[in-house]
This record gives C-alpha cells, sequence and structure tokens, in this order.
C-alpha cells in the first residue's frame, strides 16, 4: 500500500467521520455559537439543543456560562479606607435608583469589572467541567488576592486547561474587558488554540452553514472606526437572524436562540423564539403548545 | 508501489515484516472498525399511522437531509393506490425511489391482467377461456381495487426478493377494509376480503339485488414493514422512520380506541408533532392523510418547527 493509498483512505474516514458525528453515543452539544462585537461590547447568541445519538435529550439547554459577573455575592474587602466607599455603595443599591442619583452611583461605580462568557460546544460533560473548575480558579483569585480577572486572562487560562488535559471542546470565550475598555472575543480550538478574533466568531456543527452570511454582513472594522460598528438592537437582530438560520439547516442545532448582551453595564438575556412555518394553508392543532412556549425558559447561567 | 529491497530470509526479516505490516496495516484496520452510517439515518424522516373509527391517518414529514445537513424540504413519498389504500416509504431516498417504481409497475400489470411474477400462468389474452382464469379476469376488471392486505403482500414479496441485498426502506402499508353488514333477522356479516378473495363475484351480486340495508364499516388495517419485508399489524397505531421509539412511545400514550375522525386528526398530529420535537432528523413540516371510509383522502399540512 503506498502514501498515496495511505492519504486517501485516510481523508475518506475523516469526512465519514463528519456524517457521524451526530449519531455519537456521548451527550455532545453539536451546535451553534456566535459572537459578535458592537459598539458597547459583544453579543453572544447560542442555540439549546443537546443531543444523544440523534435523540434530542434537551430541547432547552444553556449553552452560555458565564465565568465573571460584577457581583458574584461576595465582595473581598479591601483595605480599611475602602470599607466607607463599600458600605456607600450597598446603601446606594438599597435605595431606589431616582434620576436625581444617578450622578452619586456614577461616581461610585467608576470602576466597571469585566464580565465574561464563555460559549460552550462539544462535549457537554467536557465543557461544564471546564466552566466549572475556571470559574472556581477565578473566584478564588479575587477573594485571596482581590484581583479582578479581565476576558483576556480567562481566555489564557482556558486555553491551558484545553492544552494540558485532552478534553473534547471548543469554546467562544467573550465579553467585556475592564482593562481594554471594549469588548473582546477569543476563540478556543480543540487543542488548546487561541486566537483573539476582531470582530466576531462562530463554532459549533452549524457555524459552517453562516461563515458567508457573516462575512458578507459584518462591517469593516479596520482602525477601530467606532462609527461603523453595529449598534446593541442592530446585533442583536443579526445574531438572531444568524443563528435561525443555522438552526434551519444544521441537525444538532435547535430550540430558541439564546442571546447575551454583554457591556460595561453587565448582561442582558434576551430569548428568541424562532418562528414556525406558517404557510397560510397551515393548521396548528387545538392548545398544542410548541415546544418553546411556558415557563421552563428561566434563564439560569 | 514501494519496492523493498530484496533480502535473504533472516532473522532481520522478521523485523522488516514487523515494520511494514504491523505498523502500517494495523492503524488503518483499527480505523476501519469504525461504525458503519446506518442507511437508515442517513436521509432521515419518520412516518406515524393511526386509526380511529372508520378512518386512518397516516402522518409524515418533509425533512430530507444528508446526515445533519438538511437540504431539502418536501413531504415523504407517500403511493395512493386508490381512495381506500396508502403506502408511506421511509428510508434511503434512492431505495424509495426504486421501491415506488416497482410497486407502481407491479399494479400497472395487475391492471393489464399480466400477471407477471406471481407464479400464474401468463394469459396474453383472455382468449384461453377456462372458467378459472375468466373468474380472475373478470375479478380483476370489476374490482379494480386492491385491497390493503393485498398490497401490504405485495410490498413484502417485493422487499423479500431483495433479501440478501435489501432496500433500506422500511415501509407503512394503511388502509380500510369495506365489512358489508346486511341485516337479515340475525344480521350476517359477509366480509368481501381475507380468506374468500376469489368468491366476492358471488357476494357482490347478492349485496346488490336485495332490499336489505346494507351498512357498510370499513375496518382499518395498518401494517409496519422492516427491510426485508417482515410485516407487524396492529390495530391501533404504527410507527416507522428515525424517530420510531419516541413515536411508538408518544402514540402508545395518546391513542385510544374509536376516535372519530376529527379527533383523529388531533392525536395523530400531536402524537407526531410531540416525537418531532425530540428527534434530529426529522421535522420540517408535517403532513396528515385523513382516509375516510366512503369519503376519499383529505390531505392537512400542521404547523410545525423548522429545526
Amino acid at each position: 500500500m503506498t502514501w498515496r493509498h495511505h492519504s486517501i483512505f485516510l481523508s475518506l474516514l475523516i469526512a465519514q467521520k463528519g456524517i457521524e458525528s451526530i449519531l455519537s453515543s456521548d451527550v455532545s452539544m453539536g451546535t451553534t455559537i456566535l459572537a459578535v462585537r458592537y459598539r458597547d461590547g459583544v453579543v453572544v447568541g447560542a442555540d439549546s439543543r443537546t443531543s444523544v445519538s440523534g435523540y434530542v435529550s434537551n430541547r432547552l439547554a444553556t449553552k452560555i456560562s458565564f465565568i465573571l459577573e460584577d457581583d458574584f455575592g461576595i465582595y473581598a474587602l479591601p483595605p480599611s479606607s475602602d470599607v466607607q466607599l463599600q458600605s456607600q455603595f450597598l446603601k446606594h443599591k438599597r435605595a431606589d435608583k431616582a434620576s436625581t442619583e444617578k450622578k452619586n452611583t456614577e461616581s461610585l461605580r467608576k470602576d466597571y469589572k469585566s464580565t465574561c462568557c464563555i460559549c460552550r460546544s462539544g462535549s457537554a460533560a467536557d465543557t461544564q467541567y471546564l466552566a466549572d473548575t475556571i470559574r472556581h480558579q477565578l473566584l478564588r483569585r479575587k477573594v485571596l488576592h482581590s484581583m479582578s480577572s479581565s476576558v483576556s486572562e480567562v481566555a489564557h487560562l482556558l486555553k491551558n486547561y484545553l492544552h494540558n488535559d485532552s478534553l473534547s471542546a471548543s469554546l467562544i470565550c467573550a465579553g467585556y474587558d475592564h482593562k481594554r475598555d471594549k469588548g473582546v472575543i477569543f476563540s478556543i480550538d480543540m487543542g488548546g488554540t487561541l486566537m483573539e478574533q476582531e470582530g466576531w466568531a462562530c463554532n459549533g456543527s452549524g457555524s459552517g452553514y453562516i461563515l458567508g452570511m457573516i462575512d458578507a454582513n459584518y462591517p469593516d472594522i479596520q482602525n477601530d472606526k467606532t462609527s461603523s460598528m453595529w449598534r446593541e438592537d442592530e446585533a442583536v437582530s443579526f445574531v438572531t437572524k444568524a443563528i435561525e438560520l443555522a438552526i434551519e439547516r444544521d441537525g444538532s442545532s435547535g430550540g430558541v436562540v439564546r442571546i447575551f448582551v454583554i457591556n460595561k453595564e453587565g448582561k442582558k438575556a434576551i430569548i428568541h423564539r424562532p418562528a414556525c412555518n406558517h404557510a397560510p394553508k397551515n393548521v396548528a392543532l387545538s392548545k398544542f403548545a410548541p415546544a418553546t412556549r411556558g415557563n421552563d425558559l428561566i434563564n439560569r447561567s | 508501489m514501494i519496492i523493498y529491497p530484496f533480502r535473504k530470509p533472516s532473522s532481520s526479516s522478521f523485523l522488516f515484516f514487523l515494520f511494514f505490516f504491523v505498523f502500517q496495516l494495523l492503524p488503518i484496520l483499527v480505523l476501519c472498525q469504525q461504525q458503519q452510517q446506518d442507511p437508515l439515518h442517513l436521509h432521515g424522516g419518520s412516518i406515524l399511522a393511526m386509526s380511529g373509527s372508520n378512518c386512518i391517518a397516516m402522518a409524515v414529514d418533509s425533512r430530507f437531509g444528508s446526515g445533519p445537513q438538511m437540504i431539502h424540504t418536501c413531504p415523504r413519498t407517500v403511493l395512493l393506490l386508490h381512495s381506500r389504500v396508502m403506502v408511506g416509504l421511509v428510508g434511503l431516498e434512492g431505495d424509495v425511489q426504486s421501491l415506488s417504481h416497482e410497486f407502481s409497475v407491479q399494479m400497472e400489470n395487475l391492471k393489464l391482467r399480466r400477471f407477471l411474477g406471481f407464479g400464474f400462468a401468463s394469459s396474453s389474452s383472455s382468449s384461453s377461456s377456462s372458467s378459472s382464469t375468466s373468474s380472475y379476469s373478470s375479478q380483476w376488471s370489476k374490482t379494480t381495487s386492491m385491497t390493503p392486505k393485498s398490497a401490504s403482500c405485495l410490498m413484502s414479496h417485493l422487499l423479500y426478493q431483495r433479501r440478501t441485498a435489501p432496500y433500506y426502506v422500511e415501509p407503512i402499508v394503511v388502509g380500510l377494509e369495506e365489512i358489508k353488514a346486511t341485516c337479515r333477522g340475525q344480521g350476517n356479516d359477509h366480509i368481501s376480503n381475507d380468506s374468500n378473495h376469489y368468491n366476492d363475484d358471488d357476494d357482490d351480486d347478492k349485496g346488490d339485488g336485495d332490499d336489505q340495508e346494507t351498512m357498510i364499516r370499513y375496518k382499518p388495517f395498518l401494517c409496519a414493514q422492516d427491510v426485508i419485508g417482515a410485516q407487524s399489524k396492529s390495530h391501533a397505531f404504527v410507527c416507522s422512520g428515525v424517530a420510531k421509539k419516541s413515536l411508538y412511545g408518544c402514540a402508545e400514550s395518546l391513542w385510544r380506541p374509536n376516535l372519530s375522525s376529527k379527533e383523529l386528526v388531533q392525536v395523530c398530529g400531536k402524537a407526531f408533532l410531540s416525537a418531532l420535537e425530540r428527534d434530529c432528523l426529522s421535522g420540517y413540516g408535517a403532513v396528515l392523510y385523513l382516509m375516510e371510509g366512503g369519503k376519499g383522502i383529505q390531505e392537512i399540512q400542521l404547523s410545525c418547527r423548522n429545526d
């Protein structure tokens, strides 16, 4: 057998493996995840389907996990000179946020912290493990050393974990970075390759169907021209549309579109239900709720 | 071709053997043992058929894909033989098309009274007028409609013909069998199908000429088959396709006997759509064919998610 036969054979096997991926028996998030930068931060979106050999085991999964948030609920007490600052801040939190007090709260909240999330794709177990471990490490860092981490530090820590262990996970780490004062997006591939993406990143089995569409529609942001960057509503509608299209084409993506808008103020959750195919002659069954309606759309990050 | 230099057999030839065969061919043999893809799961698709009182509903989905990618949305192939028999086909699309073509050819042959492939002597004209053949030919000319049981047997026969290299299709044959109940005092039922297949002429003549009431009831017939034609019949519901397991579960919990046609549409549609929510390889639209005894077949499009 010559080397030529080797290479042809192996390339056929790799192609077949792509088709088999949907029928693997471990719980995998064949998925579509997308993060785009906009004027004030990033907008991240993901579908909500988790499947086991072609059977949908969770049709309302959350694939976006928050690693850094503004309040973990734990405040590492700074030196005594700042205790006054702390108590004042808590007082203002409890008081009504009237427009007259905005000035005071703004001056107190000068230091914005990073808000970072990771969009998970690949094996569900591996990515959940990674998210929990990283969150623990960063909380530890904040409590013991009073150091707030930035998105870039999160991404590098993730990359070290992925590079050392053989985990089947492919992630997008995105958020508002307080050290750079803008939104950043990092894409981490299966072997541990870390790439910072200037404008957008998408990953997962459904990403291939929308790469061209994003390329065509994303504005040119060379030299950080903020005027050409999207506003929040434009970015949200674009992410929604892109993930809807990927859901339509990809068998292992489905359910609702979960979107988070992340900027210096924190995070905001939006859930979008793709439309059913309501051709005029279609009949809707009585009292049949499509899967995406109801109280079970509670966002748990 | 890699040409290795000729060596005299020696102890080093064992190492040569080890290097060449074990380290080059063994990894390839190991990789070979990956799962071959199941042809029934390549294109996707599911069918559910349920029975009510005097009616049958068959729900089919519309996804045609290549593995995880959706390529086209068009409803699954459903052969409508006549207003009382339907055959739904799901599986590898190439085989679906071949099988439906073969089935149609057989139906044409039967209509033109060419009994090819059934073991009968081929009678090219009706000149051979022994009483048995004339009764066969008049039999087929009168009733151009095939019973669902016969259609099911024909489909099973076609599939088993290819036992060693099967069609990767799992058909569902459904239909309504006419039962003419003539009310004479004790109310005898003449069942016009089943074992008394060739005596239909006599029964038909008797029924038409009388003044007694003849109520026609329709008994549902449902039959699912596997790739080599094993028939499994049911009076309640049958399923086929990639979402088969989910469909059986949903249908089992939602079906109840003696459903009216409106209820049947709701029950069958809801069971079908609920199972499709949980399947990656089916969906993108559902079409329900409602067959009612004496009224024909109605096509109902259900609104459905597109994922």
